[in-house]
């Protein structure tokens, strides 16, 4: 960079890292990195913490395609507005597929069974794509539908695991090598919002700060700054990922 | 902390007061998601209601009433729903979840 050259952010340069792009004039369509989220005992994180990355990843200039599978309420479609009506409907039919567009580069798939899930390549569009796969991990393995989920992407695609949970950094541990059995030298992260900082086996922890948690009952996709910058960070590494750089981080 | 299974149990005792049918098994719905919301949601039946709480300031009742029961929330703005059929039990697991969501962060605070 040229002194006196202002630095591009990262909205700027994010698309050439991850873009699918073979060459000039030549944009194909697709993934282009895929975001596993694991929340590991349930509750109302999963649903909250994907929809606010989904919209942060949108403001880096991505487009999001949100697959949101797991028994706890409440899920992706409330966080997105939707009556309950329709957020609400997989509770009386457990086949029931709920999907949204808000119709600023996020579309949502909500279903408790993730085997009903299908990210499909149905115009997700050029420049960055991203899926993100939001689930429950059980302790023990990945929901069947999940694993069917990671087997059906594009080989090759850059992905990162984000675990979240209170109090169960040992369950972070076994969900990370689980992952990485299936996608060697993955990035992982531990978000642990009770602001515990615990470091296991050189797992990254990353506590949520104090106070981010307000609005868990907005009817809409949280915004802050922490969410700007985990997203921003994840992008970072997924482009090293697909640069062939990426670290190991256990 | 009990178990999800005990605390269905206990839900559970205040669903013969409904009729059989469509009722008492949108109550069992409704309890069952309500359990579901967290670990740490109690319940309590009462004689003529369950109850369900956290210690972070959730707190719902169903009342049942034979053919139809009334669920109240005991959040910021009180709600009062009667439930016969799907599409109120529906509105009434929202407020319920709402409810839930509002006490949640402070239990985190």
């Amino acid at each position: 960079m040229q002194q006196g050259q202002r630095p591009r952010n990262l909205r700027d340069i994010s698309h050439l890292y991850l873009s699918t792009s073979r060459g000039e004039g030549v944009e194909e369509t697709g993934p282009s990195a895929m975001v596993a989220l694991a929340s590991i005992e349930g509750g109302p994180l999963r649903a909250w913490l994907s929809a606010g990355l989904a919209a942060a990843f949108v403001s880096q200039g991505a487009s999001v395609k949100l697959l949101d599978a797991g028994r706890s309420l409440p899920n992706a479609g409330y966080y997105f507005a939707l009556s309950p009506e329709l957020y609400l409907r997989p509770v009386m039919d457990e086949k029931a597929v709920v999907e949204a567009d808000d119709g600023g580069g996020i579309r949502v798939m909500s279903a408790r069974d993730p085997s009903l899930l299908r990210y499909g390549d149905d115009g997700t569009g050029t420049g960055l794509n991203v899926i993100m796969i939001a689930f429950e991990w059980d302790g023990v393995d990945f929901p069947d539908g999940s694993r069917r989920l990671f087997d059906s992407l594009p080989p090759g695609l850059p992905v990162f695991l984000l675990t979240v949970s209170d109090c169960y950094p040992v369950a972070a541990e076994g969900i990370s090598r689980t992952f990485r059995e299936i996608f060697p030298g993955a990035p992982v992260m531990a978000l642990f919002p009770s602001g515990k900082e615990e470091r296991r086996g050189g797992l990254e922890a990353c506590p949520f700060p104090a106070g981010i948690l307000t609005g868990l009952s907005r009817r809409m996709p949280p915004v802050s700054s922490f969410l700007t910058g985990l997203s921003g960070e994840i992008l970072q590494r997924l482009a090293s990922c697909k640069r062939g750089a990426a670290r190991d981080w256990i | 902390m009990t178990g999800s299974d005990e605390r269905r149990e206990v839900a559970g005792r205040n669903a013969s007061r409904l009729i059989e049918g469509d009722v008492r098994r949108l109550y069992s719905i409704l309890c069952d998601e309500i359990i579901g919301f967290s670990h740490s949601v109690t319940v309590e039946a009462a004689p003529f209601e369950t109850r369900f709480a956290t210690s972070s300031g959730m707190y719902i009742k169903i009342a049942p009433y034979r053919e139809l029961f009334l669920v109240s929330s005991g959040c910021d703005s009180p709600v009062e729903i009667r439930v016969s059929d799907e599409a109120a039990l529906l509105r009434a697991l929202d407020i319920a979840l709402e409810c839930f969501l509002v006490s949640a962060f402070s239990d985190r605070s």
